[in-house]
């Protein structure tokens, strides 16, 4: 939807848009609607939080839009409050489009009021109006923009409809200022005007709405009390007043304050909503028992898990093999002229660049696409938090709730997302005991080691029983963790979204996102990587290395000392490693050099035993050196004792 | 029970204002029983008027902690050493020691505390009404934002299989909420 500007308008300065709304109501369809593929994705300053930006233009006008993340409140229990209320505080968005669920219009109104206590410029973008209807809700948008005071466009995020009328209330908005917030009942107002009436007296001027500043005091925010910690006699003053006022209500001051909006906004929805019909959920409301039921429910689970994994094997095998045949074609095409050309240049060319990217697609679109593309229906379908729902309390065995789950899952997929996705849990606990799972959770790269010596060589159900033992031994350190970092664990609060069919559309664009950013993130280093291991080849230094390892390899874990190339190599990239290894040994069939219980052992070492370096690199990222090092060691360790107990166990059963 | 047919007052006196002898005894608190309370100066009377005393308000207060403490303590999972707690969201079960900050609360609060049960134990398909919330700051904030403060009505949908969480329905959203923290919150059932 973007046009060029007409001449001599670029001048005009560029207007700032924020994103704000609960999670799930459609905010990133319309940022993604806006932006088309405009847009920039990193972390917010400090935080490990995601921030995405775009850039669209519309009749002439550059704006910039930012998607801030989804919340359900503005006071500071997470770090994605704490960002959206400083970002909405800084005053550097020129409008704020909160994007509103048609169909749970109370509770969304809730943060809608505490936007408009900030004096946001708030333009509201109903969404899912065609849900709301199907419930039999009907929602007068004109009336609901009288009663808040700002404007309400109604929008369908999924097809894009809206959008022209939403950008020309944003920039009507745009030229107006600041907004205004609503009246709460009068015996909250007045305190409220009491307390405003002490902070105009005082020394102390924070740049923020008087108003809004006296509201979070009543609520004893302790981020804004803080800012009056050198005003003594203001916070005894205000003190008493919540005291009268908790005294008053028999609350505490926050729930007293949050009731207060929820009146407000249940007035508001009230007035500005008709339920016509009573909603026919029967048909929805029995698949979501089944969904949910203590037998069919697990079953269900497995099911959909197996499918689920099926077909990542299934066809990621048939298209990896393809590509590779491809790949391996290329590399012989190209061989006598760069050779001829130069062999040192040719040999690192082909085997590093070449090979790498090779390498990398067909590991990338294969099993990573594969696996985002059904993640993704069961994801947009909503089963996801219904699978959390259920493993809830399998997770509090290991410290964790349900939602710990969704990470574990994407940790099959690739550890980085994994690692990144351990930001749903709420405390730094939880999200280090998750993280140090997760890796240990065989991503696609380990798979295909998984598949091609122990499935290939020893059988389909070695492998299975290889995936077994990783889910005992994921579910034996949770626990372990839990023990050693004893503190109270946090409970599950999650909102259920209501099941729905996807989009294959839809489907298909996470896909493209998701599987972007792997290859984006992961094709540099696994260039590099095939670039080292070239390079180490070209330059002999593979045996010194092996020799040094054979400590650990022949001497623990009775390998055959070649493997030792396997364990340095699979530091860069996974699967390289078995590539690695059949150059050693100048075969591709392991039989050759490796007996089946040697075989066990190699793949369960190569499964458990370090992250590789881009997911060491989110480690870093996510929870600072020192842990990351420790989440390594700890993989390490893991790797080399559970190795040497396989082979004594498989030497016993005379393997 | 005395402490029963001091629920029983406490209940009258919030909805009528002013307490007699009759209308205790309308409630279903027989004559010795009350007798019996105003001898022990649980309750003091004068011109017909039934007043609570500090004593009376003691033992009431005593039977509501111990009540809440049998339904809320030594439940689902055992008890975890304080040592690190970390009130933000915990879903573990409280101790009398926690009960003692909800207090001023219980003090006041209008409805005869057998009224109450844990949301944990509300039948699927019924509704009941957020009375109380026993628990740190941030459990009790992260539940207003979702909806869930004291008069609103919650409807229980659903609960999962092996100890799980529940799923409610709650200004028109569904939320699923773990059983330890279902534990914590106080409803009063809807008579339907």
């Amino acid at each position: 939807m973007s046009d060029r500007p007409p001449a001599g308008e670029e001048q005009r300065h560029p207007i700032t848009v924020a994103l704000a709304g609960n999670p799930n109501v459609g905010k990133s369809s319309i940022f993604n609607q806006l932006t088309g593929l405009n847009q920039t994705v990193g972390n917010w300053p400090g935080k490990t939080v995601e921030r995405a930006e775009g850039v669209l233009v519309y009749k002439g006008r550059r704006i910039k839009i930012i998607d801030l993340p989804g919340i359900y409140s503005l006071s500071t229990f997470s770090e994605e409050e704490v960002i959206t209320r400083d970002y909405i505080l800084s005053g550097e968005a020129d409008v704020v489009i909160n994007v509103v669920d048609a169909t749970a219009l109370e509770r969304n109104l809730y943060l809608t009021l505490q936007l408009l206590e900030m004096n946001a410029p708030v333009v509201i973008a109903l969404n899912m109006m065609d849900e709301a209807s199907r419930k039999g809700i009907e929602i007068d948008p004109k009336g609901l923009s009288e009663r808040l005071g700002v404007p309400v466009v109604s929008v369908i995020a999924i097809s894009g409809l809206g959008m022209t009328e939403l950008m020309e209330q944003v920039l009507a908005r745009s030229a107006l200022g600041k907004g205004r917030r609503l009246l709460y009942g009068k015996e909250v107002e007045s305190y409220i005007a009491n307390t405003s009436g002490y902070l105009r007296s005082s020394e102390l001027k924070p740049p923020y709405p008087i108003d809004w500043v006296a509201i979070k005091l009543l609520e004893d925010d302790p981020a804004v009390k803080e800012i009056f910690l050198k005003d003594a006699t203001l916070l005894r003053k205000v003190d008493a007043l919540l005291k009268s006022m908790e005294a008053m209500h028999g609350e505490p001051a926050p729930v007293i304050i949050a009731s207060e909006r929820y009146s407000l906004s249940n007035r508001i929805a009230g007035a500005s909503a008709s339920q016509r019909v009573e909603p026919i959920r029967t048909v929805e409301e029995r698949v979501d028992n089944l969904l949910s039921h203590r037998f069919a429910g697990y079953l269900i689970l497995v099911v959909i898990l197996g499918i689920l994994f099926y077909t990542i094997f299934y066809f990621g095998g048939i298209a990896s093999f393809l590509i590779d045949e491809a790949f391996g074609q290329l590399i012989l095409l190209l061989r006598d002229p760069l050779y001829s050309f130069n062999p040192v240049f040719g040999e690192l060319f082909l085997n590093g660049v070449v090979f790498g990217i090779g390498a990398a697609t067909s590991i990338a679109l294969p099993y990573i696409a594969t696996f985002y593309f059904l993640l993704s229906v069961l994801e947009d379908t909503g089963y996801l938090p219904r699978a959390a729902f259920l493993l809830d309390s399998l997770m509090h065995k290991i410290g964790l709730h349900g939602k710990a789950f969704i990470p574990m899952l994407l940790g099959y997929g690739c550890s980085v997302p994994a690692c990144i996705g351990c930001r749903i849990m709420e405390t730094k606990r939880e999200r280090l005991i998750l993280g140090a799972l997760v890796v240990l959770i065989p991503c696609s790269a380990r798979t295909v080691i998984i598949l091609g010596v122990a499935g290939t060589y020893v059988g389909i159900w070695a492998a299975l029983a290889i995936y077994v033992l990783d889910l005992a031994i994921v579910l034996a350190i949770g626990r372990l963790l839990f023990k050693v970092l004893p503190e109270e664990p946090v409970g599950l609060i999650m909102e259920m979204p209501r099941l729905r069919p996807f989009k294959v559309k839809t489907i298909l664009k996470k896909t493209w996102f998701k599987t972007k950013d792997f290859v984006y993130m992961a094709l540099p280093l696994i260039v590099a990587g095939s670039f080292v291991v070239a390079l180490a080849g070209y330059l002999n230094v593979i045996n010194v290395v092996v020799s040094a390892l054979s400590p650990v390899t022949v001497g623990l874990l009775g390998l055959p000392v070649g493997t030792g190339i396997a364990l340095i190599f699979g530091l860069l990239r996974k699967e390289l490693a078995l590539i690695m290894l059949a150059t050693y040994f100048g075969t591709t069939n392991f039989a050759l050099f490796m007996t089946p219980a040697q075989m066990l052992v190699f793949t369960i070492v190569m499964v458990l035993y370090i992250p590789c370096i881009a997911t060491f690199a989110v480690l870093i990222r996510e929870y600072g050196a020192k842990r990351a090092l420790a989440i390594t060691l700890m993989n390490i360790t893991l790797a080399i004792a559970v190795g040497f107990v396989a082979m004594k166990v498989l030497t016993l059963a005379g393997l | 029970m005395v402490e029963e047919a001091l629920e029983t007052f406490c209940r009258l006196k919030t909805s009528l204002g002013v307490v007699k002898r009759e209308n205790l005894l309308e409630a279903g608190v027989d004559a010795d029983k009350l007798d019996l309370l105003v001898k022990n100066k649980l309750l003091e009377e004068s011109k017909g008027v039934l007043e609570l005393t500090s004593k009376g308000e003691a033992v009431l207060l005593n039977h509501r902690e111990e009540f809440l403490h049998d339904h809320l303590l030594h439940r689902g999972e055992a008890k975890r050493p304080p040592g690190a707690m970390d009130h933000w969201m915990s879903c573990h079960h409280i101790d009398r020691a926690t009960l003692k900050e909800f207090y001023d609360r219980l003090k006041i609060m209008p409805y005869r505390i057998e009224e109450l049960v844990p949301l944990l134990d509300l039948s699927v398909g019924r509704t009941g009404e957020v009375v109380l919330v026993v628990g740190g700051r941030g459990l009790i904030g992260r539940l207003c934002d979702l909806g869930l403060t004291p008069g609103t009505a919650v409807k229980m949908l659903r609960r999962a299989p092996a100890g799980g969480p529940i799923e409610l329905e709650v200004r028109s959203t569904t939320i699923a909420v773990g059983r330890g923290i279902a534990s914590k919150v106080l409803v009063r059932p809807k008579i339907n």
